[in-house]
């Protein structure tokens, strides 16, 4: 396991000592920052708004949802802006390898695939969690302002960082599959957005199998239950299987290598 | 030490090593010859568990490579072709790295060793990125060494270097071979003479060619060239009695360059010396012509055919 340890302070090191993950977390807090910052002030208008058409007819304001109005677009617009920065953390995991040529000496060095695969996708969650946990700054603020419901906003936290973990790992798989980072973060995108809007064609077909089959591949679907504050059994094992699958093919991407150079 | 029995490699339909079985002792200093494209950088890879081997087996210390890569590895320091370094780190975390890869204990007391043996102080807090190239290959050396195994496999370890380093690191290599075992890849002969034991020929993935380097030259040698460079034109008559033949005689401005050859076992030089000057004409050089690997190699494929 000694090398698992080895190659995470490498990679840690390569985030934090070059630009790479500055840029990324800079970028990320901004778009982040700026879908909070627009939630906010529009569910402060709509309440001002509500209070002042109270008094002008003299009924009692209807209650403003902080939940529905800023939580759960807040979630899934992070969850989306995510689908556009992991590819960025994940690219250069093994194209860089390939290209520079030091993947002689991990696949030569005594340890196995999979302790170089565990310890890159560490160092990837590190960063991703990392972000994630500095936007829970916002949701801290709205539990000192507001009165949140608070399961939805850790259902919401907990489905994201799963989330995370799967496009860590399939993205990190499709970077073992090229030399050219690139390609890795662009082919990367395409198969999240996919996987982002598989079942939108469910609605041309009134075969239920299929539907179900489509729903229940939309990462979609599971995370909306997260958001809801609902941890699923069947949405968690999703995710997690997800997240194998890509850890699985990465070593199965090594082993062709092995086979091929 | 190593044992290679009929290694094959494949890459679709192209045999890139065929059927090559060998092994190296302990405290041997082993060359692999051949020109571009031989095989030797597949059958390096196949020793230091790169490459899966497509058929045969490795041995590194009697463990097998593809059964027990973990363990097999630990006895391997391998430089590759191109130096495998990491541009953002700097050469004393990227040997740190190296180390704690390799499981080395005592890593503080290794890193001294190498920097010493290297000569990487100058470097040694310096980016990889910002090095020049007879460093990154020192750099690259390091890295073989660092966790004191107990086999060294270089590919092409000289090149890129100038000649000052050359010579710093055959002498490297030689004294690496006094504790360690070694198998160096290059094309150029008369590196193999001065730094290698023993000298394996390959060619298209097959063994042509195996022994010291003095009896692979001496074997394939049946003639010695010898080129003169004199003040006036030769006559072969001079020569009669000693069989010497003239293969060339070309006019370089004022004097004249010769080429002659005799048999391999007549060691005529003195004399041929002393019957030009006895002759009156001035002699200013004269120089045994080595085979080139090219010639020992042109002679091993026609002996094949």
């Amino acid at each position: 396991m000694r090398g698992i340890g080895a190659i995470y302070r490498r990679e840690i090191n390569s985030y934090f000592t070059s630009p790479v993950a500055y840029v990324i977390i800079t970028a990320f807090l901004f778009i982040a920052g700026f879908i909070f910052y627009n939630l906010l002030s529009y569910f402060a208008l709509q309440c001002i708004q509500s209070v002042r058409y109270a008094q002008l007819y003299h009924t009692v304001p209807p209650p403003m949802n902080i939940n529905s109005w800023v939580v759960t677009p807040f979630m899934q617009n992070l969850a989306f802006t995510f689908i556009i920065i992991i590819p960025l953390l994940t690219m250069r995991l093994f194209a860089e390898e390939k290209r520079q040529g030091t993947m002689e000496m991990l696949l030569t060095a005594p340890v196995s695939s999979w302790e170089i695969i565990l310890g890159k996708f560490l160092a990837a969650t590190t960063v991703f969690l990392v972000m994630l946990a500095l936007t829970f700054i916002y949701q801290i603020m709205l539990i000192i302002y507001g009165k949140p419901d608070i399961p939805p906003v850790l259902g919401g936290y907990l489905g994201i960082f799963l989330f995370g973990l799967a496009l860590i790992a399939l993205g990190m798989f499709i970077s073992s599959l090229t030399k050219n980072q690139i390609v890795a973060a662009f082919i990367s995108i395409v198969l999240f957005l996919f996987l982002w809007i598989i079942n939108w064609s469910s609605i041309f077909t009134t075969r239920t199998a299929i539907q179900d089959t489509l729903s229940y591949l939309s990462i979609t679907e599971h995370l909306r239950e997260f958001i809801k504050g609902v941890v699923d059994t069947k949405s968690l094992v999703f995710f997690l299987s997800l997240t194998f699958l890509g850890l699985f093919l990465t070593d199965k991407s090594l082993q062709i290598w092995r086979w091929k150079g | 030490m190593v044992e290679a029995d009929s290694l094959v490699k494949r890459f679709g339909e192209v045999i890139a090593v065929d059927n090559l079985s060998f092994h190296i002792e302990k405290n041997e200093v082993l060359g692999f010859l051949g020109p571009n494209g031989a095989g030797k950088t597949t059958t390096m890879r196949m020793l230091t568990g790169y490459f899966t081997p497509t058929s045969g087996e490795v041995h590194i210390n009697g463990v097998d490579m593809v059964e027990n890569p973990r363990e097999a590895k630990r006895f391997i320091g391998y430089l590759p072709e191109h130096p495998p370094l990491y541009p953002d780190m700097t050469v004393k975390e990227y040997l740190r790295f190296v180390a704690e890869l390799h499981g080395v204990k005592k890593i503080r007391e290794r890193l001294d060793y190498v920097q010493k043996v290297c000569s990487l102080s100058p470097v040694w807090n310096r980016l990889i990125s910002q090095i020049s190239k007879g460093f990154c290959q020192r750099v690259g050396l390091a890295k073989a060494i660092v966790h004191n195994p107990s086999v060294i496999v270089l590919d092409e370890p000289t090149i890129g270097l100038d000649p000052e380093q050359i010579i710093e690191t055959r002498n490297l290599i030689k004294s690496l071979g006094e504790e360690h075992s070694v198998i160096l890849s290059t094309h150029i002969l008369s590196e193999a003479n001065m730094t290698c034991d023993r000298v394996m020929i390959i060619n298209r993935g097959k063994l042509v060619g195996e022994g010291t380097p003095e009896r692979l030259s001496e074997e394939l040698q049946s003639k010695r060239n010898i080129a003169l460079i004199v003040g006036r034109e030769i006559d072969k008559s001079l020569f009669s009695g000693i069989p010497v033949e003239i293969q060339k005689q070309e006019k370089l401005d004022d004097k004249f360059r010769l080429e002659l050859s005799f048999p391999a076992e007549d060691d005529l030089c003195p004399e041929l010396a002393r019957r030009i000057t006895e002759a009156g004409i001035s002699l200013y050089q004269m120089q045994e012509k080595k085979p080139t690997l090219e010639e020992i190699f042109l002679s091993l494929v026609k002996e094949v055919l």
